[in-house]
């Protein structure tokens, strides 16, 4: 199995690659995809590229960017397809697009609070059908705003979808202003556990933190799983770290080269 | 009809495991006896409408063929957003079965109401909309949308219990299904349960020495290159519908035929939520529906010489 060293250089490679495309297309939701960029490397490399029957959803549509990255540093999507990324022509939009036809991609979302209830009815039918496999869903905390995310919630719950698992990227940021401000999702592990979901918290940011939450919540049974995993907004760029400003702006040339000294990218 | 429904779905269950039914709360008894054959069939998914889609949009991509069944206006405007992307854009086909449309639930009142599911769901593209006008019509409706050559999610829009089975051909799907046909220049069209009144109004038409074509639009979407051809010979179509018209089959029609010369008409043309209660004939007339109000129409037309 891949080691947290080699992970935290797939991160960092995956970082200036984000933010290289924000760069060149002027577009992309950056904050929000550095912030998830450790998940999002961690698990395609430990729970998914090498295991058919785990299947990822990404219900936070806003930073397909960052999956693009994960996908083409692991040479599942080409080359040519990642640097279209946003371009003219192409299907690789800042939302993903159900035109693009990848074993990994399987659902396009974009508008928040879908992601969960979907993923709820795969783990369902595999329940139905005995199959074995995780749904992996990767929620942002501003989705918490959203009903639907609360029903699938109890519906989840109900269904004892143990092989459900959630990981929400908890960067404490929304759109305009904290997500602790702007409704209050506080206490949210609490939240949750009322609801009747095992909880694990986690730092986001660190590969062997999220392992070891990741393994500690497969072994538990009955009850649907959420990984809370407490991120930076901007994680990984000092200038961009914490800074909401970062939620949709894109780096000019010079801070481009800025972070690839910092990410440590020849 | 829908326990013509709950009956044929038993059956079809029966033969395909992979039929399953969510529920949001509703329909008490009616399913007993598919929960107790067939209990991995069916799921009650509470009174959560939009999670409902979106979780049957899920059981699709996973290889089912989920049956999403609640009252229409529930089960429509909860969930336009779902149905429309999780379903539809998505690519993961699901039969959307609403109970009690239009003017059904005449006692609930306007929230319980359906005069602008038509319009909603009309407006989106890759989706088939069925409007039956008896169980022999719901079963077609059904088969159509199961059928595995068929790709698209399905809208199938029912009334509510009892109503009388017409005396037709089995109809076919992409084809214009004539209930009376009399060589005529005028076509009286009507969707849904409604055709006692529009019997009754062919009647008192035919003493008046009019002759008229009837046709059950129980297809609402898409409307195929033959239909709108055989639409389109018709001086003027009337349509009577329990929708609002602009949005409803009236506007559909108007607007496939409107490089044509034909005029099209709605019968019926309130156009506000009806709050007053009473049994559902009662609402109905007030909605601008009965034989009287169609006869009227088309003798009104006549002596203007119009046809």
């Amino acid at each position: 199995m891949i080691n947290n060293f080699k992970l935290s250089k797939f991160s960092k490679l995956a970082r200036y690659e984000i933010i290289k495309q924000t760069f060149l297309k002027k577009s992309g939701h950056l904050g929000g995809a550095l912030s998830c960029t450790d998940i999002l490397v961690n698990i395609f490399n430990r729970y998914v590229l090498d295991k058919k029957n785990n299947k990822f959803i990404l219900s936070k549509g806003h930073c397909a960017l960052a999956m693009y990255a994960v996908l083409y540093i692991s040479k599942k999507i080409k080359k040519k397809q990642f640097e279209s990324f946003s371009e003219k022509g192409s299907y690789f939009g800042e939302h993903s697009s159900p035109k693009i036809k990848n074993d990994y991609i399987h659902f396009s979302t974009g508008s928040l609070g879908h992601g969960l209830s979907f993923a709820a009815g795969i783990s369902y039918s595999n329940k139905l059908i005995k199959k074995s496999g995780y749904t992996i869903v990767l929620m942002s905390d501003g989705e918490m705003n959203s009903g639907t995310v609360w029903e699938a919630a109890l519906i989840s719950s109900k269904l004892k979808l143990d092989n459900l698992i959630v990981i929400v990227d908890y960067n404490k940021f929304q759109a305009t202003g904290k997500s602790d401000e702007i409704l209050n999702i506080k206490p949210l592990a609490a939240k949750w556990k009322s609801f009747g979901w095992k909880v694990v918290e986690c730092d986001g940011n660190n590969h062997s933190s999220i392992n070891y939450s990741l393994k500690k919540i497969s072994k538990s049974f009955h009850k649907p799983k959420i990984v809370i995993a407490h991120t930076i907004k901007g994680k990984g760029i000092s200038f961009m770290e914490a800074d909401n400003n970062w939620h949709y702006r894109s780096p000019s040339k010079e801070e481009l080269e800025k972070a690839k000294i910092e990410l440590k990218i020849k | 009809m829908r326990n013509y429904f709950a009956r044929s779905l038993y059956e079809k269950i029966k033969k395909n495991r992979k039929i399953i039914l969510l529920s949001a709360d509703i329909g008490n008894k009616l399913f007993d006896k598919i929960k107790k054959d067939f209990p991995k069939n069916f799921l009650n998914c509470g009174i959560a409408e939009p999670n409902l889609i979106t979780f049957a949009a899920g059981m699709s991509k996973a290889g089912f063929i989920p049956i999403c069944y609640t009252i229409t206006n529930f089960l429509i405007y909860k969930t336009i957003e779902q149905i429309r992307t999780d379903a539809i854009y998505n690519n993961n086909k699901i039969i959307l079965v609403g109970t009690g449309s239009g003017l059904s639930y005449n006692h609930l009142g306007p929230t319980h109401h359906s005069l602008e599911d038509i319009g909603l769901l009309s407006n989106l593209p890759n989706i088939n909309i069925f409007s039956p006008s008896d169980k022999n019509d719901l079963e077609e409706h059904l088969k159509f949308s199961l059928n595995k050559n068929n790709k698209l999610t399905s809208y199938i829009r029912l009334g509510k219990k009892n109503e009388p089975v017409i005396d037709k051909p089995i109809l076919k799907i992409n084809k214009l299904n004539y209930v009376k046909k009399n060589k005529s220049k005028i076509a009286l069209i009507f969707t849904g349960p409604l055709f006692e009144i529009v019997e009754d109004a062919e009647k008192k038409l035919h003493l008046n020495n009019i002759k008229i074509d009837v046709i059950n639009f129980h297809q609402i979407k898409p409307i195929s290159i033959n239909m709108k051809k055989k639409l389109s010979n018709y001086k003027i179509i009337y349509t009577v519908e329990e929708h609002f018209p602009d949005t409803g089959i009236k506007g559909i029609i108007s607007s496939c035929l409107s490089a044509e010369k034909t005029m099209v008409k709605s019968v019926n043309n309130k156009n506000d939520f009806i709050s007053i209660l009473g049994d559902r004939k009662f609402l109905r007339d007030k909605f601008g529906i009965s034989s009287n109000k169609i006869v009227k129409t088309i003798l009104y037309d006549k002596k203007k010489n119009r046809y």
